[in-house]
């Protein structure tokens, strides 16, 4: 019996063993009998006896593989195939579904939204509002302020004072026909006058932990007021389709001498109060 | 350059094959919302968009011949507010399917909430809305109040199947069980009607030791919704 | 008798070599030897199922390495919780050579 006889009778015995493993105790076993049969070449043995003696000091392969294959219990195969199986099972349905696709693109807004806030324009690019709505133009400051809802983070990035754009033709039409549902109506409703100054406080609200959805209150119930408690209409817009990450924007009338403008969100009885000051430049 | 490869064993291998997916399940369901491994997370979900922290389990219901086997109910209460959330599991896990918030933070004796199931047989059945599903949850606040009575608006002809009820007019009466979760008492009740109802304008007593009332009013209605049953042996031309 | 022992404590022996340096196989075997002057001398294709057993268990993990000589070996390491199992093993079987011992001696005793 020479040393691949015996490696190959030790593996005849290990049909439960991978082929990388299989591979594994033959490499093993071969660098022992190679180091063993080298040390009695050394010591002056001829070849042949060194490979027998070699064999001999090896004992059994039956009894080896024997011994062996209880150290590869095959329980653990059974949990590596199951867990793989389930990995593939959750990237596949994860990636397949186009729903799943948009949530994993909100996600990433929702984490990209936290580190740097977008300017205006991509958002109003990416609002439900009516066509032609537009940003309040004129002095605006990029500020910081936090504040925790319940598991919700308010963050407010920046404060715009100026004026807004007049009701178009259009807008006037639904406004003075009553029609209140329409977002244009709400819009017509938000420019009471032609030249008011108005205040924007551009916001975001996402979860606390990345992933975590947003609470509908955060939203619904977020309003603006004026230092004096005017409140314009009760106007917000934002982008609310992103359900880990919404962008609201809230309006408020200022008058000259005005610093600030306060965001008031209540739920619950529980209410939470956020002065955002106005640009240090002043009013336009 | 001597390095070493290192060589995992069978073990080693499982574990983290295993740690993988579970990273993987938990990443899905933080980031997809798809489906939960388990209903109360399904639960939470809901909790969350309503804006409610910290709140607890104070009942879960089984309700198997409406909804399917797998189909729980929660009533869940925390400091402001209780809400009852029903779930059931699909196909890829958990997820919530009824859903109503009633407010608590004001200081009443009594608050209650009324959710509204509609049953649905489908679109093909000969009598589609074959029922409604009425639960009646909320939170008893005033010490006194021993009983809950409440009072089922229901056709002069109706006549409930289950229970012991009294009518009174055009009302059924109905005894709501309390129960106490640390140290808060809550009742939950449900009721079943043959009848189709959509609006309702059902009223809630509660009742001191001696029997007299201590508040009445109006139950105000917290959710509705629908509950989709196949009809039987019509699965394949079922539609939504 | 003797062979069921060996046997036994095989893997106690593998264990307390592999706490001074990482060794491979037939590294081991000849240490074994050279340690207890040739007094266990096991067939030794039957040393790897031990370590691979232990391997299994969480008391040694292995790696390939370039040993000095050039060639590449599958060298084993103790883990901290072989370390742990060897301290305990050896504890126990302290005692139990020491009870052995002492029975063995008060008998000698006895009959000189």
């Amino acid at each position: 019996m020479d040393r691949s006889e015996y490696c190959a009778r030790v593996l005849a015995g290990l049909r439960g063993l991978s082929r990388r493993e299989r591979e594994a105790v033959r490499r093993e076993l071969e660098d022992h009998i190679e180091d063993h049969a080298r040390a009695l070449l050394d010591l002056g043995y001829d070849e042949k006896l060194a490979e027998e003696r070699t064999m001999a000091a090896m004992g059994d392969p039956a009894e080896v593989a024997r011994e062996m294959a209880k150290q590869y219990p095959r329980g653990w195969n059974v949990v590596a195939g199951v867990s793989l199986a389930l990995c593939v099972f959750v990237l596949f349905s994860a990636l397949s579904s186009s729903s799943n696709r948009k949530m994993i693109g909100y996600a990433w807004d929702s984490i990209v939204y936290r580190i740097s806030p977008p300017g205006p324009e991509t958002v109003v690019a990416g609002t439900v509002s009516p066509p032609g709505i537009e940003p309040v133009s004129g002095v605006a400051e990029a500020v910081d302020i936090r504040r925790t809802i319940g598991d919700n983070v308010l963050r407010v990035y920046r404060i715009t004072v100026g004026t807004q754009g007049s009701r178009t033709a259009e807008m006037t039409r639904i406004y003075e026909g009553g029609y209140q549902d329409g977002a244009l109506a709400a819009e017509a409703a938000a420019r009471p006058e032609d030249g008011q100054l108005t205040a924007e406080a551009a916001v975001c609200i996402y979860h606390k932990i990345p992933g975590g959805l947003v609470a509908m209150p955060s939203f619904n119930e977020l309003t603006a007021e004026s230092q004096r408690g005017d409140q314009q209409v009760p106007f917000r817009r934002g982008a609310v389709f992103n359900p880990m990450m919404w962008q609201v924007f809230l309006r408020a009338p200022v008058q000259p001498g005005d610093d600030h403008i306060t965001l008031r969100y209540e739920w619950l009885r529980e209410t939470v109060t956020v002065d955002v000051p106005l640009p240090k430049e002043g009013m336009p | 350059m001597r390095r070493k490869k290192r060589l995992p064993t069978r073990r080693r291998r499982a574990a983290r094959c295993a740690a993988a997916a579970l990273v993987l399940l938990i990443l899905a369901q933080n980031f997809l919302h798809t489906a939960y491994l388990l209903p109360i997370q399904a639960v939470r979900l809901m909790e969350e968009k309503q804006g409610l922290q910290g709140s607890q389990v104070v009942r879960r219901q089984w309700e198997p011949e409406v909804y399917g086997w797998s189909s729980l109910f929660y009533l869940t209460a925390g400091g402001r507010a209780v809400s009852l959330t029903g779930v059931s599991l699909t196909a890829r896990g958990w997820w919530p399917t009824h859903t109503g918030l009633l407010d608590c933070a004001e200081d009443k004796p009594l608050h209650a909430g009324e959710e509204i199931v509609m049953l649905d047989a489908g679109e093909d059945a000969e009598n589609r809305y074959y029922g409604t599903h009425l639960f009646f949850y909320g939170r008893v606040d005033d010490p006194a109040i021993e009983t809950v009575e409440i009072r089922l608006q229901v056709p002069p002809d109706y006549k409930a199947a289950e229970g012991e009820t009294v009518d009174v007019g055009y009302y059924l009466l109905l005894n709501a069980p309390i129960f106490e979760k640390e140290g808060r008492r809550y009742f939950l009740l449900d009721h079943r009607t043959s009848f189709q109802s959509a609006a309702r304008a059902d009223r809630i007593v509660g009742r001191n030791a001696a029997g007299n009332g201590v508040t009445s009013f109006q139950i105000p209605v917290t959710g509705r919704s629908i509950a989709r049953r196949a009809p039987r042996g019509a699965e394949a031309g079922g539609s939504t | 008798m003797r062979k069921k022992q060996q046997i036994e404590h095989t893997p106690l022996l593998v264990l307390s070599l592999l706490a001074g340096e990482d060794m491979y196989g037939y590294q081991m075997i000849l240490e074994l030897a050279r340690r207890s002057n040739h007094t266990f001398d096991m067939k030794e294709g039957t040393l790897y199922p031990v370590l691979h057993g232990l391997e299994q268990q969480g008391y040694v993990e292995a790696y390939r390495q370039e040993a000095p000589t050039g060639r590449e070996r599958k060298y084993y390491h103790l883990t901290r919780k072989g370390g742990e199992a060897l301290r305990a093993e050896a504890e126990s079987w302290r005692r139990y050579s020491g009870a052995v011992d002492a029975v063995l001696r008060s008998s000698a005793l006895g009959t000189a």
